[in-house]
């Protein structure tokens, strides 16, 4: 923060800075506004101003007669769960549990030549023709992951004729009976090549994280196969974890 | 228009030709005019592919001399929960841990709203700097933070942290056995102490993985966080009836 900038931003990255780093807990009162204006030195209005827009950002609220209280349990970053079996997952399901609007961009989709690689782990042979999806997931206007996504074609005939800007893929693949419901799953943090970054709005080089999952459907047949490059600011993954023997 | 450019598509190809030779960590890729000639593409093609396997950390260019596999990076399950050694055992690399602090804390506000707990809750707090083994030197891969309630453990100070897992001792001495829990994966940079203990630069990105686990009663067994070297660390969840699958009848590897 520059200290050249309005005192009353100051005083708000401080506030946010402080409750992002949990001095502040949710639910806990903060500092009363006479408190805040001796701490920093400043004018009553500066602080009122400041507390003002964090009340409205959803940051704080106030309690009449009692004072500023920091807003629960507020997240930060969308919560990612890929790993649970037999339950609809993905980008698009967990939007939606978290009640947020999801919006996708479909950057390519068609036939890809024929690849060794993608043969290999969609378990096919590799005459069989890969069809590809290259999409954008946003969710309030801002990327939250490049995803492309491979299925075997054979048990998709109609998936060309699809606009999966409007249409979710996954509930697409539940009417074809072809649902991924168990996963593998691989989770990096990887720098981000320039078409990723791009798209992701980062910046070259940063570190996101780049999720590889292979969809198998009820009957264990391989569905899908998709890298996923993940805005590591935007998104964290939680598993739930188990005892192994 | 094409859906993955031709350097992107050879990227994969690349990982499968290694995958069907059984390349692995330290042994040469054949050339890049081997390669251009085996792909039947232009030598800048797999150049561009090679880039891209350097920068996913696949391969390692050496100069002069060519691209070799990368050493393996330590697998760890995302929902399984097992020791380090059991990890260190698992992809048989030389890893080995160092106890940077053992110490009696009471939980301050923040940790107490971790765990759940009031504040002054009495826990027992272990450093330790896990290192692996790589060519010869001793790499620190993680630091990690594990807090133990006392009253599940009293004088776990006895113990040697050293030698002997944490989870092994608690399952031994104190009969507490991990059911379940929850984990969090994150990207976070560098402080001062990571820094230090690691052996990076101030801000580099590494991996935070903050870890809760109850036994069978739902009773608090261990809160930890690990800052993991990013290079270093994957995530993996494997399952067994997909993994038949792959490569399906034909490819058999």
């Amino acid at each position: 923060m520059d200290y050249r900038m309005p005192l009353y931003i100051q005083l708000q990255d401080i506030i946010t800075k402080k409750i992002e780093e949990q001095v502040f807990l949710p639910g806990e009162k903060i500092p009363s506004e006479r408190e805040l204006a001796e701490t920093y030195g400043v004018n009553r209005m500066t602080v009122k101003r400041a507390i003002n827009q964090l009340v409205e950002k959803g940051y704080l609220h106030r309690v009449q007669g009692s004072g500023t209280y920091v807003d629960k349990p507020r997240r930060t970053k969308l919560n990612m769960e890929l790993s649970t079996e037999d339950r609809n997952t993905g980008i698009t399901a967990m939007l939606k549990k978290s009640g947020m609007q999801g919006r996708n961009i479909v950057l390519g989709q068609g036939d890809l030549e024929p690849s060794d690689y993608y043969a290999y782990y969609l378990g096919i042979r590799k005459e069989d023709t890969v069809w590809g999806l290259h999409r954008v997931r946003l969710s309030k206007e801002k990327p939250i992951a490049v995803e492309y996504t491979y299925v075997p074609k054979k048990y998709f005939e109609d998936i060309d004729q699809i606009d999966f800007e409007k249409v979710s893929l996954y509930d697409y693949m539940d009417a074809r009976d072809h649902l991924p419901r168990h996963f593998n799953q691989e989770l990096q943090a990887v720098e981000a090549g320039e078409k990723e970054a791009g798209l992701l709005q980062v910046e070259k080089g940063s570190t996101i994280f780049r999720v590889i999952y292979i969809g198998a459907d009820k009957n264990y047949t391989i569905v899908e196969y998709t890298e996923a490059y993940v805005n590591p600011e935007l998104i964290e993954f939680h598993y739930q974890t188990e005892a192994v023997q | 228009m094409k859906l993955l450019n031709k350097d992107a598509f050879i990227a994969r190809e690349i990982k499968y030709f290694i995958m069907k030779e059984k390349l692995t960590e330290y042994m040469k890729l054949p050339a890049e005019r081997e390669l251009a000639e085996h792909f039947q593409v232009q030598r800048a093609t797999v150049r561009s592919a090679l880039q891209m396997l350097v920068t996913e950390g696949v391969i390692e260019a050496r100069k002069r001399s060519g691209y070799y596999i990368r050493p393996q990076k330590i697998e760890e399950g995302l929902r399984g929960i097992s020791s380090f050694s059991q990890k260190a055992l698992e992809c048989g690399k030389q890893l080995s841990n160092e106890l940077l602090a053992f110490e009696r804390i009471e939980t301050d506000k923040g940790l107490s709203a971790k765990i759940r707990q009031p504040i002054g809750f009495r826990m027992y707090k272990i450093t330790r700097v896990r290192y692996l083994k790589n060519e010869g030197i001793r790499l620190p891969v993680a630091l990690d933070y594990s807090f133990i309630p006392e009253q599940i453990a009293p004088k776990l100070m006895k113990y040697n942290l050293e030698e002997r897992s944490l989870l092994e001792i608690l399952k031994a001495e104190y009969q507490a056995a991990p059911a379940r829990g929850e984990q969090i994966v994150e990207i976070v940079y560098a402080n001062q102490e990571e820094a230090k203990v690691l052996q990076v630069s101030n801000m580099t990105p590494l991996v935070k993985k903050t870890g809760i686990t109850y036994d069978a009663d739902e009773q608090l067994i261990e809160y930890i966080f690990s800052i993991k070297r990013k290079d270093w660390v994957v995530f993996k969840q494997c399952n067994p009836l997909i993994d038949q699958k792959l490569g399906g009848e034909q490819y058999g590897l």
